[in-house]
Parts: C-alpha cells; sequence; structure tokens
C-alpha cells in the first residue's frame, strides 16, 4: 500500500509517499492555508509523484478525548474536528482545510486522520485533571493530553507484551510517558506541548507565578505571554540563540552543557515520575528525532542515575526505537483503513 | 543547642484590623493556659504584649529573638543578624511575599526601636535551599527575563524540612553531612517535598512561589503555561483574580467544593461521593505525592529515609500508606500495622524488609528558628 502522508504545520506541509516500508519525503512551504491554495500544491505534488496513491494521511496534533484512534473520514469526521476548534484553533482549522482540499484532488482514496492525542485520550482523570474547579476546567477545556503519542504507541507495540514501560520521546518539545499494559497512565506535557520537559523554544514546566508576574511586572497580554514561553524559551531562551536537543547535548562548551543539564534533569524527574505511577519498570525507551544521537548520551547518564534502584530490581532494558515518523502515521493509516474494509 | 526546653508558647490571633471577636493572646506555660484580651492593630503592638506577658517572670525574659521571614530572595541566604545595614536590605525583599514578608519586617523593625539591646536574628524560609543546583533552579525561559525579575527557584518549608533532616539523622544515627532522603512536609495549609543529599536540600516542589508543586488546601499546585494562560484570558488578562483563584479557591477546595481539609475529603469519599468528585480530590492529592517521591528518589540517588512531617504528614497514616504502596522499586515498603499504630514521634513504620526508613517526624519551627538564632550568636560571640 502506498500512502500520501501529510503533516502541517502553521507554515509548512511536510508530506512523503510511503509504500511501507519504503518512504519518499519531501517539504513544502505553504503560504496560507485557505483550501484553493491547498489545492494548488496537492495538485504539483499529485504530478510529482508517479503512480498509485492508495490512501491519505493526515496527522492530527490534536483530536480531545473525542478521537481515541485513528479514523477514516467522513461527513461525520469532519462535523467533530470543527466542534474540536476551541481546542487547536490554529491547528484544526488548517487539518479540516486539507481534508477538503484532498478530497477534492486525490478522489477516491480513504483519508485517515492520524492524531497525536489519541494514545492519551484515555489518560485517568487523577493524571489528566489540574487543580483547580472542575467546572472552570470544563468550561475552558483544560486538560492534560500526551502530544507525541504516534512515537510512543509505536515504541511500546514494537516492545510487545504486558509491560512497564517508560517512553521518552526526543523531539523539539521531548515528552515522557508511562505506559502500563499499553495504557498511558502518566504524562509530562500539559493542555499544550510547551508544558513538561523544556524543549527547544519552549518553556517546560514553570511556576505559574511567574506567568502572572510577567502579566502584573511587564504588562504583557496572555497572547504575548504565550508567544515568550513558545518561541522564546527552552534551550533559545538560555542559549540566547537557537539550538537542536542534538547540539545541546553534544556540546563539549561549558555553558552549552549546562543547559543540556537542566533539560536531562528534568528528563530524570519525568521517569521518576513515570516508574512511581507504575509501581516500577520493564523497560525504558527513547524515540523521536534525536533518539538516535541525544538519545544515546540520556540513556548512559539515566543509566548512572538510577544505578542503585535498578541493580536491587529486575533487569530493565534500554532500547532506542528510531522509526520515523511518517512510517508510523503510514503504518496508522494502513491499520485505519484496514479496520475499515 | 545545649539544654534544649521550651519555656513557654502561644499565639497572638486576629493582630490586625477589627475583626468580629476580639483579638487575644492564648498563652501556655508547661500544662497552665492563660489568655490576655487586648487590642493589637499591628505585629508590632502583638509583640509588645507579648514582652509584657514574658516580663512577668524573670526566668523568661528573653536573651534574643529569632523571627521567621518567610522569603530571603538572593540576599539572605542564611540566618542573619539584624543590625544597621540589614534593614536596608530588608525593605527589597519586603514584596518577594507580599502576605508573609511586610508583617515579620514590621515587627523586627518595632523590637529594633523599642529592645535596642536584644539580638535579633531573622531565620528564612528559602534559606535551606539556598544550596539547590543551578540545573534545577534555573526555569527554561529568557536569562535576560530571569535575571531582571528573579525568576529562580526559590523554596520554601525550608526550616521545618532541615530541622526533619537533623532529626533524622539523628534517630538513624548518623551525621547529617552523611543523610540522604526525601523530606515530605504535608501540612494542612500548605506542603512540599525536598530533596536532600549529605544533609543538603538539593530540590523543593515549591519553586518560585508557594504556588508550584503538590495539591494543596487551597493551592492548585503545578499548572501548565497554557491553563494559566486560558485562565488569564478568561479573566480579561486581571491577573490579581487569577492569583487569588489559584492560592485561594483551587487546590482540595477548589477540586472537591466542599473543605480545604483533605482530611475531611478522606473521610467523606467512601459515603457521601455521587458525584466522584471526592474521589477524585483524595486520587489527585495522592498521586501528586507518589509522583513527586519518585522523581526526587531518583534525584537523591541513594536515599535512605523517606521522612514525613507537619500535621497530615504525622496524623495521617492513610495518606503515608498510600503514598508508599508500590514503590518497592525504590526500595520502599511500609509497615502498614506499625503505620496505624498511636502516634509516639520520631517513629519507623518502614516493614524489616525495607531498603528505605520511613520516619514520621514531629516539625518543629520556633524551635528549629531558636537553634539557628542560637548558633549564630555563639559563633558571633566567640
Amino acid at each position: 500500500m502506498r500512502i500520501l502522508v501529510l503533516n502541517p504545520s502553521p507554515n509548512e506541509l511536510k508530506y512523503s509517499l510511503v509504500e511501507v516500508p519504503d518512504a519518499v519525503c519531501f517539504e513544502e512551504a505553504i503560504k496560507n492555508w485557505q483550501v484553493e491554495n491547498i489545492i494548488k500544491l496537492l495538485k504539483k505534488i499529485k504530478a510529482e509523484i508517479c503512480g498509485k496513491i492508495d490512501a491519505v494521511a493526515i496527522r492530527t496534533a490534536m483530536g480531545g478525548t473525542e478521537f481515541k484512534g485513528s479514523v477514516i473520514v467522513n461527513n461525520e469526521t469532519k462535523e467533530k474536528i470543527a466542534k474540536l476548534f476551541p481546542q487547536a484553533p490554529m491547528h484544526l482549522p488548517m487539518v479540516l482545510n486539507l481534508i477538503n482540499a484532498a478530497q477534492q484532488t486525490i478522489k477516491n482514496v480513504p483519508i485517515a486522520l492520524v492524531f497525536d492525542s489519541a494514545f492519551f485520550a484515555s489518560l485517568p482523570n487523577r493524571e489528566a485533571l489540574y487543580g483547580i474547579d472542575g467546572s472552570l476546567s470544563n468550561k475552558l477545556n483544560i486538560r492534560r493530553f500526551g502530544y507525541n503519542g504516534l512515537f510512543h504507541k509505536a515504541a511500546a507495540e514494537e516492545m510487545g507484551g504486558r509491560s512497564k514501560i517508560v517512553s521518552i520521546c526526543l523531539e523539539p518539545r521531548p515528552e515522557t510517558t508511562a505506559i502500563m499494559y499499553g495504557q498511558a497512565i502518566m504524562v509530562s506535557s500539559g493542555a499544550t506541548p510547551i508544558e513538561g520537559i523544556p524543549g527547544q523554544k519552549s518553556c517546560g514546566d514553570i511556576d505559574g507565578s511567574i506567568i502572572l508576574a510577567l502579566a502584573e511586572k511587564k504588562g504583557l497580554s496572555p497572547e504575548q505571554i504565550n508567544i515568550e514561553l513558545t518561541e522564546n524559551s527552552g534551550i533559545k531562551g538560555l542559549a540566547g540563540k537557537f539550538m537542536t536537543i542534538n547540539d545541546v547535548f553534544e556540546s563539549k562548551d561549558a555553558k552549552i552543557k549546562s543547559i543540556a543539564d537542566i533539560i536531562f534533569y528534568r528528563i530524570l524527574m519525568t521517569c521518576g515520575n513515570a516508574i512511581a505511577a507504575m509501581g516500577g519498570v520493564d523497560t525504558i525507551i527513547v524515540s523521536g528525532r534525536y533518539a538516535k544521537d541525544a538519545g544515546k548520551v540520556v540513556i548512559e547518564k539515566l543509566k548512572t542515575k538510577l544505578e542503585n534502584f535498578i541493580s536491587k530490581n529486575k533487569k530493565v532494558k534500554w532500547e532506542i526505537f528510531d522509526k520515523p515518523l511518517n512510517e508510523i502515521i503510514a503504518e496508522e493509516a494502513v491499520i485505519a483503513v484496514l479496520k475499515n474494509n | 543547642m545545649p539544654g534544649e526546653k521550651e519555656l513557654v508558647n502561644g499565639e497572638a490571633q486576629r493582630v490586625g484590623p477589627k475583626t468580629a471577636k476580639a483579638s487575644q493572646i492564648f498563652h501556655n506555660e508547661g500544662k497552665k493556659s492563660e489568655t490576655f484580651t487586648v487590642d493589637m492593630p499591628s505585629h508590632g503592638v502583638a509583640f509588645c504584649e507579648v514582652m509584657k506577658i514574658l516580663a512577668a517572670k524573670k526566668e523568661f525574659c528573653p536573651d534574643a529573638v529569632g523571627h521567621r521571614v518567610v522569603h530571603g530572595g538572593e540576599i539572605f541566604t542564611k540566618p542573619a543578624l539584624v543590625k544597621g545595614e540589614t534593614i536596608k536590605k530588608m525593605e527589597q525583599i519586603k514584596d518577594l511575599a507580599p502576605i508573609h514578608n511586610p508583617p515579620a519586617i514590621a515587627l523586627i523593625n518595632e523590637c529594633w526601636k523599642i529592645y535596642t539591646q536584644l539580638p535579633q536574628v531573622m531565620v528564612f524560609d528559602t534559606a535551606y535551599h539556598a544550596t539547590i543546583p543551578k540545573y534545577a533552579r534555573t526555569y527554561a525561559i529568557s536569562r535576560t527575563l530571569s535575571e531582571e525579575l528573579g525568576f529562580y527557584k526559590y523554596g520554601f518549608h525550608g526550616t521545618s524540612h532541615q530541622y526533619v533532616a537533623q532529626e533524622a539523622a539523628k534517630f538513624l544515627g548518623i551525621k547529617l553531612e552523611e543523610l540522604n532522603a526525601v523530606s515530605c512536609h504535608l501540612g494542612s495549609g500548605g506542603a512540599s517535598l525536598c530533596a536532600i543529599v549529605k544533609g543538603k536540600s538539593v530540590d523543593n516542589t515549591m519553586g518560585y512561589s508557594p504556588l508550584a508543586g503538590l495539591l494543596m488546601s487551597t493551592r492548585s499546585g503545578d499548572i501548565g503555561a497554557a491553563a494559566l494562560l486560558k485562565l488569564l484570558a478568561n479573566f480579561n488578562g486581571k491577573h490579581e483574580e487569577v492569583e487569588s483563584l489559584l492560592n485561594k479557591s483551587s487546590g482540595v477546595l477548589g477540586l472537591s467544593g466542599v473543605s480545604a481539609d483533605i482530611r475531611d475529603i478522606l473521610k467523606q469519599k467512601a459515603s457521601k461521593d455521587e458525584s466522584q468528585t471526592l474521589g477524585l480530590t483524595a486520587n489527585m492529592y495522592l498521586w501528586r505525592i507518589k509522583k513527586y517521591l519518585g522523581a526526587y528518589m531518583a534525584v537523591v540517588g541513594r536515599p535512605a529515609a523517606v521522612i514525613f512531617t507537619d500535621t497530615i504528614g504525622e496524623t495521617v497514616p492513610e495518606v503515608r500508606a498510600a503514598v508508599c504502596s508500590d514503590m518497592e522499586w525504590f526500595g520502599i515498603s511500609i509497615d502498614y500495622e506499625r503505620n496505624k499504630d498511636k502516634p509516639i514521634f520520631p517513629k519507623n513504620v518502614a516493614a524489616e524488609k525495607s531498603d528505605v526508613q520511613l520516619l514520621v517526624i514531629k516539625t518543629n519551627e520556633e524551635l528549629a528558628i531558636a537553634r539557628e538564632s542560637y548558633q549564630l550568636l555563639s559563633k558571633k560571640m566567640r
């Protein structure tokens, strides 16, 4: 099966034609996400690709608690996505336009929506909710989700069996989750992916009073604070310039190493959270684009820090899962298509 | 401190603006108790009234005063003797804890004016945490912003965590510098965990402010940036309202809608919980402590003990049992029977096979402040 994988972000459309297991990948800049503009782009892509497209898979970051797995698009799906707009006001309208454009240019082919959040749709309430009045949480849709569910799910499935897995996804916004017998019961991310472990531009967990102080002492609006914490924080905020997770963990420079120390420390704590959540651990697996490089450094440091406990328990398996995202998305789409027929 | 013995203690209540009931001082001397009804429009006046009560007996005249000050900022990282230069520095830290610091500073000023010969020592809640390493105290935001506005992790309950660490070391028969532990200060109001390596604090669940960390009586504890920004937008950018919401009407009170005291929730959840909010409140309260305990066990590496202290930590066995269950991977094994026994402090509720000792230790911030004051003054006198 040849799947055209579409991975949209505000200024870009990444796409790749995956004939499981091989893949051809491209990236196109896109000026705006109006349907007419997307149609033009998709027509161009279709012309470049020789041969059949059996299905289209669209990576969708947020599906709320509504979407617990990948789905094949029908009219009901499009309505459900429209209803979820308030939860991801930038991302979901883009996805809906992409669906409509794809339906018009790549006809008679199933379109699968593959969600980053689906793996976390059944996160237990004690983990997913914050310590505020429930009615306020409901009204404002304030709830914890994971944002790298596709990596975590694929990594867990690779490990197979009923076990306790700490899954660390090293992407630009890193994320740790505890997967117990196939179910995510803890995740480091929050209502958006900027929470949890600090990322390349994102602040990670931060004392709420600091956000209030930014409003009070710098007179920043919520939107301005959001930009500061999403685009100017993390490694960029600490280093004063853009650097990747790999750059930081492989650097020999003392100042940059100190940034790696900060991020590793947070990763270590999320591992402690995850192991406490599950009451133990069988496997610690690292996935994401930085798994092969920074991931190796992180694993060695974790082995050292957790040595005392590991030596007194059943052996822990350490794994690096480096399957690329577009293949993971394509495989999810294949399953959705097969289930649909 | 040689020959430690508490001679008197008490509480001055309803200090400040007049309330429905009269302001009173509840004074205890051993088993005797007395109540004094007296106007106390400020902490300074309250202090003078207390000094009058003490003046009644010669042996109760103090040689020095130890002050609890919540926030020392980056200026005061250990106990400090009050003298000319310190008064100026105190003005700089007045607003770091806008509810707690001003009364403490007013008290110090009052005492400084009237009792000019009485040495005064300030002991800070944040000081014990001055040893938190940079990688743990730095927030991942623009360094310029952090430096400009002092956005660092200060940590709180330091005096209590340090005190129980000292007591734990004594109990285990080791020196404080040999102690690796996780201390759980679980109060009926605020709560925090502290990671302790070689007797020193290396992390605390509170941060820049006491808002961060665990689910507390009326504080939300950790709340994600995006969630908070949604709240801020919902309240039209009015940060004071959000601050008030998160500090005073969230936590156990906000979730349960019924009580700010977790003990009430634990008692009631079995019977009166149709919408399951009480169960959720109790579960979230315990879950947050358990997760942080796991994180700090990983941070400490080779912990000898977990310490439970303050009201909930000392007197609610159910909380200790829930937090310590299924933690054998970390070497924690609780003896459920010993845990339920009548409280005599300090006690160890770990099972025989437990690698990690589970100590229940009564905190005593006043005694801790006295010890710190004594240490500082005896050094100065040499």
